[in-house]
């Protein structure tokens, strides 16, 4: 596979997810990684807004059946699973996930963080990235 | 010897008048011109005298110093440097030593510092993208929806109110001009893609006519009338609220009648109501309404 030095931005790209509290935001194609933002806002459901933690063996996978990715870095939330304390039900938190290269093709790609999830974990199934919608980056 | 070395050939009297004319300083450079029999020729009486200095006045200099120091409060953004970079070179070819200033001098000018705000750092970005027409990716808080959201925007102005920033321009998003507060903006990244210029887009209206930057929705621009009670009324005719603010009638209790022409915002509201009983607005009745 030829690396591409350039690097690309899919904006808001489609994805199914049953995760109401986490927001996938953006997927860049960085050229030696992919980067994943996303946002999280704290619910009522604990009384100061409970914690965030993204797990270690968080991988992504290009469809169908690619290999599956796993995530070698993070930024603005620990990497190793540690938890990140939420300040009140109305606190907010950007972040980002950083996985392998991928191809610079159309495809679809899950972000999974756990299989045969119950429902609660950061898993985001068949996000769209269609060359067509890329951005290049400056 | 001269018309040898410029290739040029010049009238005895064209050099007499030009030498005149730089010792007599009306290109204001007062160059100590002398003659010299030995030497048969012209030179400078002071040897560190050069035509390619600036000649700046104190006053202008003082000016320069304190334009740096103000521009040095927005630390850390590289206009900042790339100012005082300017203006060193312009003190070296005065030959003034600003890098080693009066031990007692200090920025005699403080204002409050926006370079404390958050999402201030990506002011020179964002600067930069509206001057060479880039659009720009950003994540967005919004703080009433509580919900994210991925911004593409094309940046026309950025606009400070009350000491916080906010960068305005055609949103894809929205496909319309959008305001955006810095403070909620996350890793924004400059695109490759091409500029949309909305030709609805009207500068004066965000710069002149709005008071703050959210317009109230509906509501055009349009005459306010206030009243302001005592002691506070001194506040505002000396710190006028917007240009367009007139004073209408001083009454004999001291009470002062304003006007003021603009389109209403919600910060309008906001700085209002925080002058509770004080402040009293008799047009137009919709806001009279909103203020009681």
């Amino acid at each position: 596979m030829v690396k591409s030095l350039a690097k690309y931005l899919f904006s808001a790209p489609g994805h199914k997810t049953q995760c109401t509290q986490v927001q996938l935001l953006r997927v860049i194609l960085e050229g030696d990684f992919t980067r994943v933002d996303m946002g999280c806002q704290a619910t009522s459901y604990y009384t100061k807004g409970g914690w965030i933690r993204i797990a270690e063996t968080t991988f992504i996978q290009v469809l169908p059946a690619g290999m599956k990715l796993k995530m070698i870095g993070t930024e603005n939330i620990p990497k190793d699973g540690t938890k990140h304390e939420l300040k009140s039900t109305k606190d907010w938190l950007y972040f980002s996930l950083f996985f392998p290269a991928i191809p610079f093709k159309t495809c679809k790609v899950n972000l999974i963080e756990k299989e045969n999830s119950t429902g609660n974990d950061f898993n985001f199934y068949d996000i769209e990235l269609k060359i067509s919608e890329a951005i290049k980056l400056l | 010897m001269l018309e040898e070395k410029l290739d040029k050939s010049f009238s005895v009297s064209q050099v007499q008048k030009d030498i005149k004319g730089l010792k007599e300083g009306a290109m204001g450079l007062k160059a100590p011109i002398k003659f010299s029999k030995s030497q048969n020729g012209y030179y400078y009486q002071d040897p560190d005298f050069s035509i390619k200095t600036v000649p700046l006045s104190e006053d202008e200099l003082q000016s320069l110093h304190q334009a740096a120091d103000l521009l040095k409060i927005f630390s850390g953004s590289r206009l900042s440097q790339y100012f005082n970079d300017a203006v060193h070179k312009i003190e070296a070819a005065l030959r003034v030593d600003y890098d080693q200033p009066d031990a007692n001098r200090y920025p005699i000018i403080d204002i409050e510092r926006p370079s404390a705000h958050k999402g201030f750092q990506y002011f020179e970005l964002l600067v930069e993208a509206a001057q060479k027409q880039n659009p720009v990716s950003f994540v967005y808080y919004c703080y009433e929806e509580r919900k994210f959201g991925a911004v593409i925007l094309h940046t026309y102005m950025l606009k400070e109110f009350h000491n916080c920033w906010y960068v305005i321009g055609y949103s894809e998003n929205h496909k319309e001009v959008r305001v955006f507060g810095l403070d909620r903006i996350y890793d924004p990244m400059v695109l490759n893609r091409k500029f949309i210029e909305d030709k609805k887009f009207n500068p004066d209206f965000y710069s002149k006519d709005l008071y703050g930057v959210l317009p109230l929705q509906g509501q055009e621009k349009q005459r306010i009338v206030f009243t302001v009670f005592s002691k506070l009324g001194n506040l505002f005719v000396a710190n006028p609220i917007h240009h367009s603010q007139k004073i209408i009638k001083y009454h004999e209790s001291g009470t002062i009648d304003f006007e003021i022409e603009v389109v209403p915002t919600l910060e309008l509201l906001q700085d209002f109501l925080k002058y509770g009983s004080q402040l009293f607005v008799s047009e137009p009745a919709w806001l009279k309404k909103e203020i009681l």
